[in-house]
């Protein structure tokens, strides 16, 4: 009976030891207390990183849910148009997201006739 | 709360998928195999790819193939409910520890929730695809279109079969493999060991092989457990003494262990010629049977280059076969540079793995004992055929390597891992004598 609970607590234990090593009550927490989109903004970025708020963004201001933009991110990150790709929707003609464009970048666009729709810092959404 | 919820539920939908068609207690009832509970699932997971590989050139509705393993699950479950809470029982502890792992390296997952550079540039398109219904042609046009797209069917799959139907609950499959592939390795451990000294090892080897970075959508786990799987039959099935030759179904097994690599990576294509050429130096089979084999894998081969060849023009790869680098290389002082370089970062890359330090410590360990190699001979091919492969990779790539090789060849290495695992449990066993 001593050597079954002794195992009992052993494992439970363990358990905890496994817990503590991956953080899962913090994660556990985080999860609970935050929702998705909060969580990927967070981590995925709004106007920086692979800029996924930014792109989220212009979809719900311009309703734009049936569409596909392109998405260029001059940052080190990949482009966030991956989250939102819909194979049945068309894309979007002679439009940009343009995550991280310096003003070297901005200027090109805008010197082949693209006008800045909406921006936030260094992200753009431009249309000719 | 509803996130975690929905992680059991998707844990409950993989756990059906690893249990069907060659279900357990049928594979008993029928004398078709001797394996395990934990091989049976290996088994299941590899002939479910076949199956799913085979469905995604159909335009076929997700949730209805979902439906018809539930309908399957729930038939056997209940013909076979008194085993499996007699097995539930005696395994109490190791499937809470399951469950535990699982559920602290999917939380991870869920939390950070992102994709990482290649699952966002072009294996989550794949997946949305089928996501939203669509089919193989649907594929053509997307980045790197010509990839293959197995992994992505799968994600699509579980991310389709889930309760809230948010991305990151198909890459729980990704988990899901690596764990039962790392926990078969349970039935491997000498009886010496007591259950703790197994989870302890077992826990080690996991977090030792764990890689967050890899589960941001790439398909490096999948690889690994293919890996994986592969050594695990190959021992079982053809290296062993009590071996029935006159049963098909582990030559079967392996044929669809390799056809799954082909279609999750480029470097699949290569990788199953490698495992072929493995399973014919090196398994206890008559010629006609190898010849037999050999003709089945070869229409598999050609399978998946005229399936290429119909939607993608051609079986194209990243680089050419031969290319301007191909010649470049035929200068000596160019070479061995190169050479240098890749094998500065094959050791960093034991290092960033230290599975593998682990790994090669139990290989020259068990080496020096008289016999080892003489059964595991196939460990030496192996590694002389991959390690080969990986070098000429690079070595033929157009990009500069020391840019390339930083960035993906702690992948590809890693991968390759999944194959000898099961040394280090033999060098544990060993110890423990």
């Amino acid at each position: 009976m001593l050597t079954k609970n002794f195992k009992n607590i052993l494992f439970v234990i363990i358990i905890i030891l496994v817990f503590s090593i991956y953080d899962t009550f913090t994660n556990t927490y985080v999860v609970i207390r935050e929702n998705l989109e909060t969580r990927m903004i967070k981590n995925a970025g709004d106007c920086r990183a692979q800029g996924y708020g930014f792109h989220k963004k212009i979809i719900k201001k311009y309703y734009l849910n049936d569409k596909n933009i392109i998405s260029i991110n001059f940052k080190d990150f990949p482009s966030p148009e991956g989250y939102f790709f819909n194979y049945q929707n068309s894309t979007l003609k002679n439009s940009f997201i343009l995550i991280g464009a310096n003003q070297d970048k901005i200027q090109k666009y805008l010197d082949d006739d693209y006008k800045i729709i909406y921006s936030e810092k260094d992200c753009y959404f431009i249309q000719k | 709360m509803i996130e975690i919820f929905s992680l059991f539920l998707t844990l409950g939908c993989l756990l059906i998928f690893s249990n069907l068609p060659f279900n357990f207690y049928l594979l008993k009832k029928y004398s078709i195999l001797n394996v395990t509970y934990s091989e049976s699932m290996l088994i299941n997971i590899v002939v479910n790819c076949n199956l799913l590989l085979i469905l995604s050139f159909f335009l076929i509705n997700l949730n209805f193939i979902f439906f018809m393993y539930l309908v399957g699950m729930l038939l056997i479950f209940f013909h076979f409910i008194k085993d499996y809470i007699k097995l539930i029982k005696k395994n109490f502890f190791l499937n809470i520890f399951f469950i535990v792992i699982f559920y602290s390296i999917s939380l991870i997952i869920i939390k950070n929730a992102y994709l990482d550079w290649d699952g966002l540039g072009h294996w989550i398109y794949k997946a949305s695809v089928y996501y939203h219904g669509g089919e193989y042609k649907d594929l053509v046009g997307l980045p790197f279109d010509y990839y293959p797209h197995l992994g992505s069917y799968i994600w699509a799959f579980f991310w389709k079969n889930s309760l809230i139907q948010n991305e990151y609950l198909g890459r729980l499959f990704f988990i899901f493999i690596f764990l039962v592939a790392i926990f078969s390795l349970n039935s491997r451990f000498s009886e010496k060991f007591s259950d703790f000294e197994k989870f302890f090892f077992i826990f080690v080897i996991i977090y030792l092989s764990t890689n967050f970075f890899l589960f941001g959508g790439y398909q490096e786990y999948f690889l690994f457990f293919i890996f994986f799987c592969f050594s695990n039959f190959f021992v079982k099935f053809f290296l062993g003494k009590n071996i029935n030759s006159s049963n098909y179904f582990p030559e079967l097994l392996i044929l669809f262990t390799t056809n799954t690599i082909m279609w999750i990576k480029q470097e699949g294509f290569f990788y199953f010629i490698i495992l072929n050429i493995l399973f014919l130096i090196h398994a206890k089979r008559d010629l006609f049977k190898k010849f037999i084999f050999s003709l089945s894998a070869l229409i598999m081969l050609f399978c998946f280059i005229y399936i290429k060849n119909i939607y993608f023009d051609s079986l194209r790869f990243n680089d050419d076969v031969v290319n301007a680098e191909t010649f470049k290389n035929l200068q000596f002082e160019y070479l061995f540079t190169k050479i240098i370089i890749i094998t500065k970062y094959f050791i960093i890359t034991f290092f960033k793995y230290p599975i593998w330090l682990i790994i090669l410590i139990s290989l020259l360990f068990l080496g020096l004992s008289p016999n080892f190699f003489d059964k595991y001979k196939f460990v030496l091919s192996y590694l002389f055929l991959t390690f080969t492969f990986v070098f000429l990779i690079f070595l033929n790539t157009t990009e500069e390597v020391s840019w390339l090789a930083p960035l993906t060849l702690n992948r590809i290495v890693f991968a390759l891992s999944g194959f000898l695992i099961f040394i280090c449990v033999d060098f544990l066993n060993k110890i423990k004598k």
